[in-house]
């Protein structure tokens, strides 16, 4: 037995663009806490983490864990018209293979859109110390990132005692960007010597992208030469966080 | 006067793109004399018009808008780098070729073939292309069957066909007309068509003074056409009379079933599929590229579904002094197509940096159109095809030189062709990158880490590391 209410229909459309960015097809782990996927892009070089627990949904029924796998695209497709105000309910249909959305708002719209098979490889969770850790508004890091992609295709951070920076240079031009330590865009600024770490600027755009969608709020956390961790706190009781593995030149 | 006007605005434009302040002011003082005597007949041109002189009627000498380097170099100092003057090619080829002599009144076989012009969109020049000569022509516009053909009979092939105009709106498929009928059973059909066209003068050609054009046979106005349709291919033709189906599924059902892509582009181009009321015509130079472009974004979906291959592989093929090389990594899809244009012209008289030009897709694809057009798009299908046929995906890197035996453009059949015939010869296969990295440095002139400025995947493969490692 599994069915989920959603109060806000927009926002878990949101949610899924997010994890669009990096899968095509997602296997949803759906336990009697709530609901987590966690997936890798087919390069292996980005990943996303995402949980929904219990409480954060209006309501939540799920009696037995298991799997549930579906093409986001189609998905999304289906959620297009989705207004503002609308309540969703998704439900299985184990006979028929498929998932129910049920939209009510205006009026009533039910889709069902067939399960494909879960992939089987479970994905553990990166065991990463992290030497810088920054929290920051969402939106800044967004433009930021997408000021540094009219240069370069990388982007290098750098975290000294007193500010975070964001550097792009290529051919076209330079893009430096700083986020002071007592900047009031920063939130929290934590810190030990000085990290520095490279990485593909086309991945972050998509998840900072996403990301700022979802959530006002981004914990940025690094190590030299090593995956960055983007946090996104999805209220009142959710998670969106990023991986992505660094480039070492 | 207004002649005169025109002329006075081409050779200013002639003058602006030239150097140098001394030669300058003999350019301009050339031009300007040229403008008053003609071009034709012109002191300037003599070193081309007297080869040319056998056809000083049929052909005609143009000076492209933006200036000509064969103006300076009159096949003599070899400006623009390459091995002979493409000119000189051009014009023996011409003095060879029987169609330079066809009168008003053209008949013989055609392979089938047309022609849909790009310039005056939405309303276009439209014609067969037909010989001056009967029998099995169907190579003659069939470039699946042309790799391993010299460049002089490649550009014979060019000249050996007539082609017809006449202006037509580009939604005329939608309502019939009486050429475009005749034109849509010459292409149906299976086997070369008997055609008879009579012109309202004798066909024309020209010769651009640049050494990037590629070769045009002579046109002429259509007066009439006569045709003798064969016996229709009975795919097409089922796709042709479906009002309802859209053209996307047509033409993947067609190369599904195993027509050549140049015989599906030709009906693509003349409007013959899709649904009734959104049927045009499609100029060829960009109905070619669009063929390439379904057929490859579909079968680049199909192959998503498969494993990547087990080892990294390194290929390389030789065509009209083309060099191509390719890199298959045991990745998910991604595909990067980068040229390297050997100049060695008077900005660039050593011709040890060459012009790079390349584009990349990642696993999502793109939705912009590539910097380098079209050919971006016909390795991708070769690439797609090959990758299909063994079930398998993979990360590929496509590398082009050209180089300076490359006379003259061919088309984007070239690409296509030397690709597919490149991924069908045995590859070099590795189990480390660094080792195939050295197979394919081995294969090219360039080195492999001045493409390394240009190559997204190069320098993926390189310097992105992995969260699963």
């Amino acid at each position: 037995m599994f069915r989920v209410v959603l109060s806000d229909a927009r926002a878990w459309r949101r949610l899924l663009d997010a994890i669009s960015t990096l899968v095509e097809e997602a296997t949803f782990d759906v336990k009697p806490e709530g609901m987590y996927l966690r997936a890798m892009d087919p390069s292996h070089v980005a990943m996303v983490d995402f949980e929904y627990e219990k409480d954060a949904f209006q309501e939540f029924e799920c009696t037995e864990a298991s799997k549930i796998c579906v093409g986001l695209g189609e998905m999304l497709k289906l959620l297009k018209r989705v207004g503002s105000g609308e309540t969703l309910e998704i439900s299985l249909d184990r006979e028929a293979n498929r998932l129910v959305m049920k939209l009510t708002g205006r009026y009533t719209r039910r889709f069902a859109l067939p399960l494909l098979q879960p992939s089987t490889s479970e994905l553990p969770t990166p065991r990463l110390a992290f030497d810088a850790r920054v929290k920051l508004d969402a939106d800044h890091l967004r433009d930021a990132i997408l000021e540094v992609s009219n240069v370069s295709d990388q982007v290098r951070f750098i975290a000294g005692q007193d500010k975070l920076s964001l550097i792009g240079e290529s051919e076209t031009g330079k893009v430096e960007i700083d986020f002071e330590r007592d900047n009031p865009s920063v939130y929290e600024f934590n810190v030990q010597g000085e990290v520095k770490a490279l990485y593909g600027v086309g991945f972050l755009e998509d998840m900072v992208k996403a990301g700022s969608d979802n959530s006002k709020l981004v914990s940025v956390e690094f190590s030299t030469d090593k995956p960055v961790k983007l946090d996104y706190e999805l209220p009142p009781k959710g998670r969106l966080t990023y991986y992505l593995a660094p480039r070492i030149e | 006067m207004k002649k005169l006007f025109v002329k006075l605005k081409i050779s200013c434009k002639v003058f602006r793109s030239v150097e140098s302040q001394r030669h300058r002011k003999i350019y301009f003082l050339r031009v300007f004399l040229l403008s008053f005597g003609g071009l034709q007949l012109s002191e300037e041109l003599r070193w081309l018009s007297w080869r040319l002189s056998r056809l000083a009627e049929t052909v005609r000498v143009r000076v492209p808008s933006y200036g000509s380097l064969c103006l300076a170099c009159k096949a003599g100092r070899m400006l623009c780098g390459k091995a002979r003057c493409p000119l000189l090619l051009k014009a023996e080829m011409m003095l060879k070729s029987p169609v330079f002599k066809a009168s008003e009144r053209v008949e013989g076989s055609s392979p089938p073939g047309v022609f849909v012009g790009r310039l005056g969109y939405p309303k276009v020049y439209l014609g067969p292309l037909i010989p001056p000569f009967h029998g099995d022509t169907s190579t003659l516009d069939l470039p699946e069957a042309w790799l391993g053909k010299s460049l002089e009979e490649i550009v014979g092939l060019r000249y050996s066909l007539v082609r017809g105009l006449s202006k037509v709106r580009v939604d005329q498929p939608q309502t019939g007309g009486k050429l475009l009928d005749q034109l849509h059973e010459m292409i149906l059909s299976e086997r070369p068509v008997e055609a008879e066209a009579e012109f309202t003068r004798k066909p024309r050609g020209s010769i651009l003074l640049s050494d990037e054009s590629q070769p045009f046979g002579p046109s002429a106005p259509l007066k009439t056409l006569k045709i003798i349709p064969q016996t229709a291919d009975r795919q097409l033709e089922k796709y042709y009379y479906d009002w309802d189906l859209k053209a996307w599924d047509a033409v993947l059902s067609l190369y599904r079933a195993g027509l050549p892509i140049s015989r599906i582009q030709k009906a693509f181009s003349l409007g013959m599929f899709g649904e009734k009321r959104f049927r045009r015509l499609v100029p060829t130079r960009w109905s070619i590229t669009a063929v390439d472009s379904m057929v490859s974004l579909s079968l680049v979906g199909e192959i998503k579904n498969y494993p990547p291959i087990n080892e990294y592989r390194v290929y390389s093929f030789k065509h009209l002094d083309n060099l191509f090389a390719a890199l298959l990594t045991p990745e998910a899809w991604e595909f990067e197509w980068i040229e390297a244009w050997f100049p060695g012209t008077v900005w660039n008289p050593a011709g040890e940096k060459a012009e790079f030009m390349g584009d990349y897709e990642g696993y999502k694809g793109r939705t912009t159109y590539p910097e380098v057009g079209g050919c971006y798009f016909s390795a991708r299908l070769a690439v797609a095809e090959a990758l299909k046929a063994e079930r398998r995906q993979a990360g590929v890197l496509i590398l082009r030189e050209i180089h300076g035996g490359y006379l003259l453009p061919v088309g984007v059949w070239n690409v296509r062709e030397s690709v597919r015939a490149m991924l069908k010869s045995k590859p070099e296969k590795f189990s480390s990158l660094k080792e195939a990295l050295k197979a394919l440095e081995a294969k090219l002139t360039i080195r492999l880490e001045t493409w390394l400025k240009t190559s997204k995947i190069l320098r993926k493969l390189l310097y992105q590391r992995k969260l699963s490692a």
